[in-house]
């Protein structure tokens, strides 16, 4: 079988208005600077962009791209991520996704596709090894995501948008197979541009660079992962559900709009109930040995069974317990091509603007009612959905209830409420694109109270040190699952005993930070790129990322007074008695381990350190 | 001289759950052990035929515990084990 690099460096740009398409070759200096998936995405946004375009325009500039371990035997290595302008916050967004549009994009021998411009009529690019093309989809348009793969499967592995990309909801999705890029609305961008869809098709073996190298690694990273409890066990037997009842018991997940600690029928839609008595079998990405999805039986259909994120969205935060339901309108929501946190967290704001007569209308919390045509309603952009589509910071700025929108510089929040732990409360503030739990992520740490759920200690150091490493991870790519085993299945953290890690991580935290385990990340990526990066080249690529991204949104206007989290998480008691988030404080200590000015703008040193070139 | 004998509602969440074997255990209700005086949380999942280790999370009573927090009569403790994503 033919070979191909997972390293391949051609990136194809496709611009929809004139029809034209070129190939490109990643400068070497981009590739060791930015590595690859999030990173090189955004760096060739950055060289291209200007400043101020409308992202559902013709000028948005949508970058699919996979990463170097996309196609490869690298744990979780089957993902791809998207990137571009988002029309739901105005700044710059990526989102991820596994399925197997990515692996065979870089099967045909690109490791990426930019895409300018708008095509006329509705069109979809087909990517094989002869090259590609842009087709028509005139017949596709106004299919949803499930009924178009299905009847066009024998084209390849797509990845698509559903009606709610076709009518510009603000948090569309884009749907491979059935996992979903759910965040910051590329849908929309997709659908701005009248792309319905890409399909790839190729067959071809991607081999590292560094084959014996990346044997050897990649020997220890299985291992790990398979030793590890969280992808050895609990995602194997239990899905991102597990959450439910961690979480839920932690005063973390959000019930009710985010004005109560617990949901009393928390069981009703735990991983737990969905193991017992609706499991029919597992389901995963490509390559992949956790298969984290999960297919059920609900009222004798078989369906995806909802993950974490969904089922706190749009089950206690609405304050429903019926899993059949959560299950039909997941179904929904990913045929439509939508967003299941930001349409919960939507709905859930439309529910409180309800009870408060700001807004009438059938949603009340608890009631399934009709929900699912509301999500139809929402796609097509009809009555009440119109409103709903445009998400709780638009809605809250046409109806009122600013107060509790619960958004970060627009982007609805991820399933953990930062008042049960407080430094995924600066992740949420800080993160690039908004309330994303995929970005400084310290749920899980301050959870298992290496950190204090509560307080500020340690937790400036541990967010710019998980968001470092993540984006990362992220333009690698490998799935945030894969981190954990990869931190901590290995002798340092295994036979610390927990007091002195305890009393690092929060009275070190720069030591904490700066010995963080990254060998097996190192080995692999070193395997797979060819060349050796080490320890600090590692943390240093995602803190380059990191502050490209932050500087990308400063010249769109971002700056501190945005780096915030909504009233109701700042000003209203969640658990009785328990201190509230200290957000200025941490942003203080944050901002200066950052190298960036009071007004959050990164630092012309930190930006040359960084080797940034500013535009 | 025997140790006081005392009664605890254990609920188990998570991996625990797909470990236990014990016909006894309710998940809408957990299970009733009885345990000499003192017994920690380690010690419960210990009788259960349970692994202990590091990112476990407990609760008694719903407030926050350690492996190593003394249980008394009456007590209902949560075990669970941390996770990640979503």
């Amino acid at each position: 079988m033919k070979t191909i690099k997972a390293v391949n460096n051609k990136v194809v740009e496709v611009n929809l208005t004139s029809g034209a398409i070129d190939t490109l070759t990643v400068a070497e200096d981009d590739r060791r600077n930015y590595l690859g998936g999030k990173g090189l995405a955004l760096k060739l946004i950055y060289d291209r962009i200007k400043p101020g375009i409308d992202p559902l325009s013709a000028d948005n500039i949508l970058v699919l791209m996979s990463g170097p371990t996309t196609g490869t035997a690298a744990p979780t290595g089957g993902r791809f991520v998207l990137a571009a302008k988002s029309p739901l916050t105005g700044i710059f967004a990526t989102s991820y996704i596994g399925g197997h549009f990515g692996v065979n994009l870089k099967r045909a021998g690109y490791d990426g596709i930019i895409i300018h411009g708008k095509a006329e009529s509705p069109v979809y690019i087909s990517v094989t090894s002869e090259g590609v093309t842009i087709e028509d989809a005139s017949s596709l348009w106004g299919l949803d995501t499930y009924d178009l793969q299905e009847k066009e499967q024998e084209k390849g592995q797509w990845a698509v948008i559903g009606p709610a990309g076709e009518n510009l909801v603000r948090y569309a999705a884009v749907v491979s197979g059935n996992r979903i890029a759910g965040r910051c609305g590329l849908g929309a961008v997709m659908g701005s541009k009248n792309l319905k869809g890409l399909v790839a098709n190729a067959k071809a073996r991607v081999v590292a660079v560094n084959t014996d190298g990346f044997k050897k690694a990649l020997k220890i990273a299985q291992k790990k992962v398979k030793a590890h409890q969280n992808t050895g066990v609990n995602m194997v037997e239990l899905g991102t559900a597990q959450n439910v009842m961690i979480y839920g018991t932690s005063n973390i997940m959000p019930v009710k709009n985010y004005t109560k600690p617990y949901f009393d029928k928390i069981k009703n839609i735990s991983a737990e109930k969905i193991r017992d008595e609706h499991y029919v079998k597992n389901h995963g990405c490509f390559g992949c040995s956790i298969k984290c999805g999960r297919i059920g039986d609900f009222n004798n259909k078989k369906r995806v069974s909802p993950e974490y994120e969904t089922i706190a969205l749009m089950g206690s935060n609405l304050e429903i317990d019926e899993l059949p339901k959560i299950a039909e309108w997941n179904e929904t929501l990913n045929r439509l091509g939508m967003d299941s946190i930001s349409a919960g967290n939507t709905i859930g704001f439309a529910m409180e603007l309800n009870e408060k007569g700001m807004l009438k209308s059938e949603l009340e919390f608890g009631k399934t009612g009709n929900i699912n045509s509301i999500l139809e309603d929402i796609a097509y952009r009809k009555g009440l959905g119109d409103d709903l589509a445009e998400g709780v910071k638009r809605l809250s700025e046409k109806y009122g209830g600013k107060e509790f929108a619960i958004h970060v510089k627009g982007l609805e929040l991820a399933a953990y409420d930062p008042r049960g732990c407080t430094g995924q409360g600066l992740g949420y503030a800080t993160a690039n694109c908004g309330a994303t739990h995929l970005s400084g992520a310290t749920h899980s740490v301050e959870v298992g109270s290496y950190l204090q759920p509560y307080g500020t200690r340690g937790k400036a150091h541990m967010v710019k040190m998980m968001q470092d490493v993540t984006d990362v991870a992220n333009s690698a790519i490998f799935c945030i699952q894969a981190q954990y085993p990869f931190l901590e299945e290995n002798p340092t953290y295994k036979n610390t005993p927990d007091f002195i890690l305890k009393f690092v991580m929060r009275y070190l935290p720069a030591v904490s930070a700066a010995t963080i385990e990254l060998s097996d990340f190192c080995s692999l990526v070193s395997g797979i790129m060819g060349y050796k990066i080490n320890h600090k080249e590692y943390y240093k690529i995602g803190e380059r990322i990191f502050n490209l991204e932050r500087y990308m949104n400063c010249r769109e206007g971002i700056d501190s007074t945005d780096d915030t989290l909504p009233e109701r998480l700042l000003g209203e008691e969640l658990i009785k008695g328990a201190p509230p988030i200290e957000l200025k404080k941490m942003m203080k200590k944050y901002y200066k381990l950052r190298g960036w000015d009071d007004k959050g703008h990164p630092k012309p040193g930190t930006l040359e350190r960084l080797n940034i070139a500013v535009s | 001289m025997k140790k006081k004998q005392i009664k605890v509602t254990v609920e188990l969440f998570g991996g625990l759950y797909v470990k236990l074997q014990n016909e006894n255990y309710d998940f809408e209700t957990g299970i009733e052990l009885d345990m000499a005086e003192k017994s920690t949380p380690k010690d419960i999942l210990k009788a259960l035929e349970l692994p202990f280790f590091k990112t476990m999370i407990f609760f008694v009573n719903k407030e926050r515990a350690s492996a190593n927090t003394r249980l008394k009569n009456g007590d209902k403790l949560i075990c669970l084990t941390a996770a990640s994503g979503g």
